[in-house]
């Protein structure tokens, strides 16, 4: 009933954040120069076109009334429609944000497959070449432009190898599943569409190997840190001295105390890669929301940037949240 | 044994060719499509699909030039929908014959009912159609029909350029059952609809996918009233970033790679399987100076930075030799142009003098530029030196597409880098762009009585000789005035796979790709 209660009041935070997210970017969208009515109108025009499309857009509005209109449509569930696609926004989301959702949970996932083992030898084997490794690759994945990185991958394994395929987008040669869930791989699976599943997996190994490097590299550090702090600690040495077993004292003492700053870690990671990964995504062509939010930001295509933005904030929240409940589990004494 | 191997030779000969033909052209593109609505394309994209998806009542024929490459001819029209038009005594009427059993892609087929839509929609709707039926064909009516194939059309002036005005992707046969069908009472034009969806289609291609942001796929439409397209399928592949786009045609994945800016193109010369084509282009690019924004409201400054500027230095460094100088408001195509008889050569000593009597006080200007443009940081930063040399302190600001429009279109920009491309190749069109007194594209405020009567004199004027010298005069007073430093002409370019043959060069720089063909 406690955790009930506590999930509640969690969600009652999340929306107020959310709230206020859409505030503050409703308020710096409209005050920031660069009205879009001009880039709608084009070169052949004149100021009553201009005049009428800022009409139609309700520009000319007070920004309380502006803001006013804006809430009342989203509660409607209405994102707005963007001038620059002619689409509503949610359209628009509903093929980007799956392809950002695939692409940071591929990415993630990766990035724990490499990081965290790597950071938990070095931190075993101190001064031994995994431990030498961990740090040279910790250092280079913080240090290393993601589109410096993308732009690397391509050269070597797409133009030099030609093992990879080309960085056109989520699929190539093929055609993509029959929408479900919006994720080609996912919905590839649960089609049977082995064709579509081959293409998109290939698709995706580099932007995502790409973000698993990047973002695998503050992963460690974590875990390597954490696990030599833990392993120095009183009641490790303890259990060595009584002689239980390394590999238990590893894995069945000292890794569930890590557990909680690198699942803290990996939330925040998970978060960032969520809101959009732009330059990824610019490199491979991947349609994704950072592009999408990018472009609509340089058009002034205010709803987009909006919708974008609250989609963000409520994900990194929701993602907060799960990892606090992950918490409640994984250590006792946060109940 | 022979009657094998021969059998063997016409499979061989049976296999190669059904492989040219059956091969689709893959053109990687900056961005997605923004909107299939004919009345209201504002950006490039748009023109590129729309060119392929419909097709307008009349073309610029295609010619062979002396060196062999095919261009769209500026000076002539031929009928595409139309199949004739009279222009009667008075200047003001045209009467329009249509051509006979044509249909759009539906099977519906194109009268004087349908044709009379077109331009009512165009009248009726915020977008280039109604500007250029308004300002540059004097038409705000919609015409009157005669029969079933003839049309009458009345504009309220007169002016040489009614049926070059219907050239553009906004003149397009579009289906108005269909458009009606998706009228709303708020939007009688169905202007929302139309952005995302065809209206019938009247051109070579007809979209078959379109996934948002990553491809684009046509295919051929055989009841076309023109060439018809002799590559069946063209795909259009999303890629935002040039130079990802110049590296995917080096590795043979895409056939055509558009808009590519100067480094990528130096990338693609002497790649194995690369042409690059190049063509003249009527683009000016110029450096703005706002004549109603201090020190730029006193003539003798605007003269002292068209003499500092280092021209030759942007044509060899900027656009590595792949331009050419721009001396006046006109480009160099363009029959009515003076060439290097006028304009500004560099002499920093003569600009140092001009500044030094002008009212100039050493304060720092502003060089606004859009950050989305390669190339107009690598002038920017070399006009700041050339600016120095004569004792004039600037700054770069770089600003993002919207705020650029925004402080353009509102005539608040100090001083700018930008380009200009008349896609008709007319003098007294460019000039009713840009340079007329107060009108919406004049972004340097620049006013001249004497230029603004020339103008629009020059609407009715239909003795070539006579517009010749008015159009004369205009440049050199313009060329006097300096509003503009008129910097460079850019060759165009486009990157393709060698063997892909038929690219033909129109005035606008919009591709028309059913010209295209394997070699």
């Amino acid at each position: 009933m406690r955790i009930v209660a506590y999930v509640f009041h969690r969600l009652i935070i999340l929306l107020l954040a959310v709230f206020g997210v859409s505030i503050i970017t409703f308020i710096v969208t409209r005050v920031l120069p660069g009205n879009p009515a001009y880039l709608i109108v084009g070169v052949q025009a004149d100021q009553s076109t201009v005049d009428a499309v800022i009409d139609r857009l309700g520009l000319d509005k007070p920004i309380l009334e502006q803001y006013w209109l804006y809430m009342r449509q989203l509660l409607l569930g209405d994102l707005g429609t963007s001038w620059r696609t002619g689409n509503p926004v949610s359209f628009d989301l509903s093929s980007r944000w799956p392809a950002t959702l695939e692409l940071a949970s591929i990415a993630m996932i990766l990035a724990i497959m490499w990081a965290i083992p790597l950071g938990l030898l070095s931190s075993i084997r101190k001064r031994s070449f995994s431990d030498y490794l961990a740090k040279f690759l910790s250092g280079l994945g913080v240090a290393i432009p993601e589109f410096w990185l993308a732009t690397l991958l391509i050269l070597v394994f797409f133009a030099g190898f030609e093992i990879a395929p080309a960085p056109i987008g989520r699929i190539m040669h093929a055609s993509p599943p029959e929408s479900i869930t919006g994720m080609y791989i996912i919905d590839s699976i649960i089609t049977a569409n082995w064709e579509s599943f081959y293409a998109s997996v290939a698709q995706i190994i580099l932007p995502a190997t790409t973000l698993a490097i990047t973002t695998g590299a503050p992963l460690l550090r974590v875990t390597r840190t954490f696990m030599i702090e833990v392993l120095d600690s009183q009641f490790i040495r303890s259990a060595r001295a009584m002689g239980i077993p390394k590999m238990s004292i590893i894995f069945r003492h000292a890794f569930p105390n890590v557990l909680l700053p690198v699942s803290t870690m990996i939330a925040v990671l998970y978060g960032y890669l969520l809101g959009g990964t732009v330059l990824v995504e610019y490199v491979f062509s991947w349609p994704g929301m950072g592009k999408y939010a990018i472009d609509s930001i340089n058009s002034s295509d205010y709803a987009p940037v909006m919708a974008v933005v609250v989609l963000s904030a409520t994900s990194y929240l929701l993602v907060y949240l799960l990892t606090d409940l992950l918490h409640l589990v994984v250590d006792p004494r946060t109940r | 044994m022979k009657c094998i191997r021969y059998i063997l030779f016409f499979y061989v000969i049976f296999c190669v060719n059904s492989n040219i033909y059956a091969k689709d052209l893959v053109i990687g593109i900056g961005g997605d499509i923004e909107t299939f609505d004919v009345c209201c394309a504002n950006f490039i994209q748009s023109h590129h699909a729309l060119y392929a998806v419909y097709e307008p009542p009349v073309i610029y024929p295609t010619i062979k030039t002396g060196s062999g490459a095919l261009v769209g001819d500026a000076t002539d029209l031929e009928g595409t929908v139309f199949e004739s038009w009279k222009a009667h005594s008075d200047g003001l009427t045209y009467t329009i014959k249509i051509r006979k059993g044509l249909t759009l892609q539906n099977g519906k087929p194109i009268n004087s009912e349908l044709v009379r839509y077109m331009f009512e929609r165009n009248l009726n709707t915020p977008g280039g159609g109604a500007w250029l039926l308004k300002n540059i064909a004097f038409v705000t009516k919609p015409p009157e029909i005669i029969d079933e194939y003839t049309i009458k059309l009345i504009g309220d002036k007169p002016s040489p350029m009614v049926m070059s005005s219907l050239y553009m992707t906004s003149s397009s046969m579009i289906d108005p059952e269909i458009v009606k069908e998706h009228a709303t009472s708020d939007d009688p034009w169905a202007t929302k609809w139309m952005t995302r969806n065809i209206a019938g289609g009247s051109g070579p291609y007809k979209i078959v996918k379109h996934i948002p942001d990553q491809e684009v796929v046509f295919e051929a439409w055989n009841g076309y009233m023109g060439d018809k397209a002799k590559i069946k399928r063209m795909i259009w592949k999303i890629i935002p970033s040039p130079a990802q786009r110049a590296l995917l045609l080096k590795s043979g994945v895409i056939d055509i790679a558009e808009g590519l800016g100067e480094e990528e193109f130096k990338s693609l010369k002497g790649a194995k399987g690369v042409k690059i084509i190049t063509a003249p282009s009527g683009n000016l690019i110029y450096l703005g100076m706002n004549s109603s924004i201090p020190p730029f409201n006193d003539v003798l400054v605007r003269r002292a930075v068209s003499y500092a500027v280092d021209y030759n230095d942007i044509l060899k460094n900027v656009y590595n030799g792949d331009a050419k100088r721009l001396w006046g408001p006109f480009s160099g195509t363009n029959s009515f142009s003076l060439g290097d008889k006028a304009g500004y050569r560099t002499d920093t000593a003569k600009g140092k003098k001009l500044l030094g009597s002008s009212s100039y006080k050493g304060e720092i200007v502003t060089i606004s530029i859009d950050s989305s443009r390669a190339d107009r940081e690598l002038i920017a930063v070399r006009i700041q030196s050339s600016m120095r040399s004569i004792g004039m302190k600037a700054e770069i600001e770089k600003l993002t597409p919207a705020v650029y429009s925004e402080r353009k279109v509102g005539k608040k920009l100090q001083m700018t880098i930008d380009e200009m491309n008349a896609w008709i190749d007319d003098p007294n069109y460019s000039l009713s762009l840009t340079l007329e007194c107060g009108v919406y594209g004049n972004y340097m405020d620049y006013c001249n009585k004497e230029v603004d009567s020339i103008i629009k004199n020059g609407w009715a004027e239909t003795n070539l000789e006579k517009r010749r010298a008015m159009f004369e005069r205009a440049q050199k007073l313009i060329i006097d005035d300096a509003p503009w430093a008129f910097i460079a002409q850019p060759n165009f370019k486009l990157a393709m796979k060698k063997g892909l043959g038929g690219y033909v060069h129109y005035a606008n720089e919009i591709p028309r790709y059913h010209h295209y063909y394997w070699e």
